[in-house]
């Protein structure tokens, strides 16, 4: 399979539906993080990656979709820093990556939590390594906590949380400090599709008020419709890129609308016969 | 139909069978705490018993009164000339300051090589020597090479504590997940911080298992040292009636090492639960 792109094939043609997210193909674009003929390999004779170029543009929502050992993982740990390129580049603002920054937020499938903190302690912790005003931090952190609905439960422990909870207590850790690019690695695949959706929404809503872009990583096609604005299919081989989609759905994106209209049931429809072709 | 309230409904039903789960549960609860105590309390009877009736020779084994009026008898006259609180102390000094070194100095190198490949593998091969000898072997070399006094005794002790609790702290801070420490440097933490506020409090619950253990070891290693050589300390009483066929002595030295290692464990264990609560 040779690495194509495809521009929008499923179109809205609903009435009030021309609102799309500015970072769509109308808005001048601008890269945050780009991968320049990217190689990567355990070792030399087994790459995961190759030759593999791609760009996220600021502030946009992109997922990596596509089969397990594609190398979609292996893509989020460099852009992090985890991992070094064998060949290749990866920039953050055109400049060379050199190891994990708090300009690029994780966050990891779980486990991540500091157990010993609290709540409130947990989504400060990063600002314990900033120059800020005491106060402001505070506020932000407080601010935080109520966009992800869990006020009440800062002086709470992790163990005393849902899974769910848990996880939007990783985001709005990841979140607060406000980084350029947020790297999701199948953040929601560990609870329930009850307490996922909700956390969808809530992700949505809090994209739009903190300006950084996200790269998410999942193997579910319908969370990759609802929240991304392009979604990118990586080859079974040597993760190049098989496809790209850009999702144009009404807004506010985050509307449960969003999951039956006909819209997004074409390009699930779409999504699902690509991912087939590939195995 | 009616509806009725729930209480009225669960009258109604006359052939109700069985008890409910929780009903169940609490009734094995106590059921299982009365034969935790009834055990202990029907050996004591049984022991006391039979030497009362002297069916067992009171050389093997004397009578729960006849330990206990002993005790008075040590506690109000002292043993070997030494009042006992002079006995008990001395051997709780060594314990604890060994315990209390030996935590520190097996705390560090546990954090370092945990954390530092090179420094653990630079240690590996030794501490995998040392892991399977027991203290006890090492006791006659350090009275030959510090002495017969306070410096061999406290040393030994420290030297066990101290190994359990560095290789308790070694796995703790192995078995920090990795994606704490990944979150911590891409939330701005340098290495000192990820120490202090991620790799250190992972390994706490470790740290204290060590902990535990080690308290556990050094009373035993005490004892063992105190026998050795020297007149004073509750292992110096066990040895010294052994030798005189005291028995009733004997059993108010075991039993009062018993007592402080029970005591000591359950402080712990207390200690344990406040710091490490998120635990179990």
């Amino acid at each position: 399979m040779s690495q194509s792109i495809h521009i929008p094939s499923p179109v809205t043609h609903q009435p009030g539906s021309h609102q799309t997210k500015p970072h769509s193909s109308t808005v001048a674009q601008e890269e945050i993080i780009g991968l320049d003929r990217v190689t990567f390999g355990y070792s030399r004779k087994h790459l995961v990656l190759q030759d593999l170029t791609l760009s996220i543009q600021r502030g946009e929502f992109l997922t990596l979709l596509g089969p397990s050992g594609c190398g979609k993982s292996t893509i989020m740990n460099l852009i992090a820093g985890f991992y070094k390129p064998l060949a290749g580049l990866v920039t953050h603002g055109g400049e060379p990556v050199k190891g994990p920054s708090e300009r690029r937020g994780v966050v990891f499938q779980g486990n991540a939590l500091f157990d010993w903190m609290t709540v409130e302690q947990n989504v400060a912790f990063g600002f314990r390594f900033q120059p800020l005003p005491k106060i402001e931090k505070q506020q932000k952190v407080k601010s935080i906590i109520e966009l992800v609905g869990l006020r009440g439960s800062e002086r709470k422990y992790p163990y005393q949380l849902s899974g769910g909870m848990r996880q939007r207590v990783a985001v709005a850790r990841s979140m607060v400090v406000q980084p350029e690019i947020l790297l999701m690695d199948e953040p929601f695949a560990a609870v329930d599709v009850q307490t996922r959706e909700g956390l969808q929404e809530e992700l949505l809503k809090l994209h739009e008020q903190v300006s950084g872009a996200i790269l998410f990583v999942t193997h579910s096609i319908e969370e990759a419709v609802f929240l991304s604005d392009r979604i990118i299919i990586l080859d079974r081989n040597l993760g190049g890129i098989y496809d790209e989609t850009i999702v144009q759905l009404p807004a506010p994106r985050y509307t449960a609308m969003n999951r039956v209209s006909d819209a997004f049931n074409q390009y699930r429809t779409d999504l699902y016969l690509k991912m087939k072709a590939i195995g | 139909m009616q509806l009725k309230a729930s209480k009225q409904i669960s009258a109604d039903i006359s052939e109700f069978k069985g008890r409910d789960l929780r009903t169940q549960e609490l009734r094995e609860r106590g059921l299982l705490f009365c034969v935790g105590i009834a055990m202990p309390v029907l050996i004591l009877i049984l022991w006391e018993v039979t030497t009362r009736q002297g069916w067992i020779d009171e050389l093997f084994l004397p009578s729960i009164s006849g330990i206990v009026s002993q005790f008075f008898a040590i506690a109000k006259k002292g043993y070997a000339g030494t009042p006992l609180i002079a006995h008990v102390l001395a051997s709780l000094r060594r314990v604890f300051t060994a315990f209390g070194i030996g935590t520190v100095v097996g705390l560090l190198l546990g954090l370092l090589m945990g954390y530092y490949k090179y420094i653990r593998a630079a240690f590996y091969v030794a501490t995998e020597i040392l892991r399977p000898i027991p203290p006890l072997a090492f006791i006659t070399l350090f009275i030959l090479w510090f002495g017969i006094g306070e410096v061999s005794k406290v040393l030994i002790i420290l030297y066990a504590g101290a190994l359990i609790v560095m290789l308790n702290t070694m796995e703790g801070v192995r078995a920090c997940p990795k994606e704490k420490i990944l979150a911590a440097r891409t939330l701005g933490a340098n290495d000192l911080s990820i120490f202090a506020f991620v790799i250190f409090p992972a390994a706490l619950p470790n740290i204290f298992t060590g902990m535990r253990v080690a308290l556990s070891v050094d009373f035993g290693i005490l004892v063992a040292s105190e026998l050795l050589a020297g007149d004073l300390g509750i292992g110096y009483i066990i040895q010294d009636a052994s030798t005189f066929f005291n028995v009733e002595a004997l059993f108010v030295g075991i039993l009062m090492i018993a007592f402080f290692g029970v005591v000591s464990d359950f402080l712990l264990r207390l200690i344990s639960a406040r710091v490490v609560h998120w635990q179990g």
